[in-house]
Order: structure tokens, then sequence, then C-alpha cells
């Protein structure tokens, strides 16, 4: 196999043995689909979705956007991104943050959130979404306080009256929640209000290898 | 081994010798995962927040987010993430900005960072039982030192002002304050990072700050 700089031309079928390389000898490729195709259709990808909550604090009793990877679940989770919205004044609550704990058993007096499951979304006939391991929560009670690990953004006195806030971002796989780990949507200085907050979480189910 | 141009389809299991070039020659490929998750499985991410703290302009006395690379370390720090909310009214403060200076022995007069530590391995078990464990011990650390405040033996030279806030926090709406720095700074043994005010020192319990950063071998 060789490598060759420059433009070439190849119709449909055409094989080749060369490589395309760039002007300083760096291999030259386009990805093929959006970056987390693999994943997504080979059903790896999930999500949580919770709207309007309270969202607390980190506290053993938790309101927000909850996501638990059992001890047994086999899987590390890979978070990917977020998205959250505060619609309701929360003076008090100055943010939020991605916050990660420690959870060896089921977390009791839960609500489920609103939507969670697989993002190669209601195929084929189905009501709801394809659960994977984790288990998505609004509300639960839990071992240990989650701790802030990653201030996320900064919310005013106020929201605003005019435009459109978008507040969201990449988390590129730099935090794994292991078994036995759990990952919330908390806010920094206190809670947010009644109806306030709605987030979504995303993440992908990789086997602990 | 010889690449083809154009659709294919291979089904799980199949072998080919085949790769998948475009019309012009470039090879096509796939990511299997997100931009950090080779080095994140491999427990070499780690990352400092510091929440509601009077971050002071650079000095010896820093009270912030202050990394130290000790230089027995054996690794280089690559910076991927910053984040900053000012959360109180800090007038004269006009910015916040990285910082880098050179520290050969530990910071003295330390308190340790609010949370730090590797990004892949979770809550240490058992560590929020022991209620006198500092919350450093909740992760499992690094190489590097994270503190909120330290005494350095030089001020850190600012060397990117990240952004700048204005005399007054906004009154209405969220506000996102910050970016992948993409390895563009790399902290090599012996040396510091801080984020900085630029100005004047925040008001107290003003600001809140996460940096992430790798943690890769001196070659």
């Amino acid at each position: 196999m060789a490598a060759r700089a420059g433009i070439s031309k190849f119709g449909d079928g055409q094989s080749t043995l060369d490589s395309r390389i760039g002007q300083q000898g760096d291999l030259i490729v386009t990805e093929l689909h959006g970056r987390y195709y693999e994943q997504a259709v080979r059903k790896n990808i999930f999500f949580s979705t919770s709207l309007v909550r309270a969202t607390s604090i980190g506290a053993t009793a938790q309101i927000g956007n909850i996501v638990w990877n059992p001890p047994d679940s086999g899987v590390n989770l890979v978070m990917t991104k977020w998205v959250s919205n505060i619609v309701a004044t929360s003076a008090t609550c100055t943010g939020m943050a991605l916050g990660i704990g420690y959870q060896p058993l089921t977390p009791t007096t839960v609500t489920v959130a609103d939507a969670s499951g697989c993002t190669y979304a209601a195929v084929q006939g189905q009501t709801s979404f394809l659960p994977g391991k984790a288990k998505a929560y609004a509300i639960a009670t839990l071992l240990f306080a989650p701790v802030s690990v990653h201030v996320l953004y900064h919310n005013t006195a106020a929201i605003n009256t005019v435009g459109v806030d978008q507040v969201s971002g990449d988390l590129e796989g730099m935090w794994i929640i292991p078994p036995g780990g759990i990952v919330t949507m908390q806010a920094l200085g206190a809670a947010a209000a009644a109806s306030a907050h709605s987030s979504t979480l995303c993440w992908e189910e990789c086997p602990v290898l | 081994m010889a690449d083809r141009s154009g659709d294919k389809r291979a089904y799980d299991g199949m072998s080919t010798l085949d790769g998948r070039v475009g019309q012009q020659g470039d090879k096509i490929v796939s990511l299997l995962h997100a931009e950090h998750y080779e080095n994140c499985i491999r427990q070499k991410i780690f990352f400092s927040t510091n929440l509601a703290k009077a971050t002071t302009v650079a000095g010896v006395n820093m009270v912030g987010n202050i990394i130290w690379n000790p230089p027995d370390s054996g690794v280089n720090l690559e910076f991927i993430l910053w984040k900053s909310v000012i959360a109180v009214t800090s007038a004269t403060t006009t910015g916040v900005g990285l910082a880098f200076g050179y520290q050969t022995t530990p910071p003295t007069t330390v308190t340790p960072a609010d949370a730090f530590g590797n990004t892949a391995t979770g809550i240490v078990p058992g560590a929020l039982l022991q209620t006198t464990t500092p919350p450093t011990a909740f992760f499992k650390a690094g190489k590097a030192l994270c503190y909120s405040v330290a005494t350095l033996l030089f001020a850190p030279v600012l060397v990117n002002q990240l952004y700048h806030n204005t005399a007054a926090i906004s009154g209405v709406g969220a506000e996102y304050i910050g970016e992948d720095m993409d390895a563009i700074y790399i902290l090599p043994p012996g040396g510091i990072a801080c984020l900085v005010a630029v100005g004047a020192t925040m008001a107290a319990s003003a600001h809140s700050s996460t940096l992430i950063f790798k943690e890769i071998p001196v070659l």
C-alpha cells in the first residue's frame, strides 16, 4: 500500500492501493457520518430528559436530572452532551453544574425522568424508548450528596423576557461514570424555583473491559 | 489491502481487506467514540473545580483555581477545557485570565480545591463515609495537585485573557462562559496554572470555575 499526495478522482466501485496524503505527509480522511453515528445506530447512545423541575443543589434528596449506573450494569456511562434551560426566575440558583456521586444501592423514593432511553428513537412501533443499563430519574433519594465537579453555566437574577437562550454543551467523553456511580444536573447556589428547570443529558454505554 | 470508492455494506463479523475511499481519494472514516474517550477511559483526564471563591489577581498569594505540576511528576498537563462563572458583582475585576508560573517546591499555606481528581473513576467508594476526609479524596488523585488557596514562589504571568466581566453581573438571562482549549497550553513539570482576576480581586464568593486537563507522560 502506498500513499500519494494531491487530488485524484475515483468512480464508485473503483479500487486503489494508494492512500491520499497531504502536503506534509498527513493522511487525508473524510468522516462518513456524524460523530456519534456508529454508536447511535448500534443503540449505544442514551438520553434522560427532565422537564420543569425545581432542581436542587447536590443533596441526598435530589431533584432535577439524575442518572444512576447500577453496580452490576457491566457498562461505563461516557457523557456526551448536556442541555439546560431555566425558565422561571431563580435568583439564588446562580448556575448549574454537573454532579457526580457514589450510589451502590438503588435510589429510593424515585420519580422517573420524563423521557429516557435509547436515541435510536421509538423504532418499529415501540411506544417508548429502548431502555439502557442506566436508570434515569427526576427525583431520587441518594445515599450521599453528589459533588459538583464541572461548572456548566451562570444563571442570573431574572430570566430573559426577550429573545432566546441556548445553553448546552459537548462533554466529548471527558467524564465517565463507572458502575455504582451517579451523575446529576444540580444547582450551584440554591435550588431552582418550582418548575424552573428543564434539562437533557446524553451518554454512551460502553462495556467495562 | 486495497481501498474502494463508494457505498458498501459490511455485516457484523464479515471481514474485508478493503477500506473505503471518497471520490477524491480521501480515506473515509467514522469515529467510534467522543473526542476524549480514549484518554478518559485510560484515566488520564483530571479536573479541578472550585466554587464561590474570591479569585485574586496574579500574585504570590493566590485564591481561585490553582493547579501545580510537581517537578518529579513525570507528566505534562495538557489543558482541554475551562469554565468560569462570576455570580456576585465584581466591578473592578474586569475579566478572568489564565496565568502560568514556575513553582519548583510545593506551594505553602494551601487549601485543596473543592473537588479534584480523575474524571473516569467516579467517587472513590467509601470516601464519602469518612467525614474527616477532605473532598479532594473523593476522586482518584493524579500527579497534579489542585488548590483554591496557595502561596507561591513567584506571581504567575497572565497569558490569556479568557473573557471580560463588566461592572455589574447580568440581571437577566443565562451566561455560558467557557471554551475548549484543545491542548494549546501544556504545563510541564515544575509549572503552575491559575485562573486569575485581571483588574482586581473579585468579591467574596463570586467565582466558580472548572479546569480540565490530561496528564500525558513526558517523553
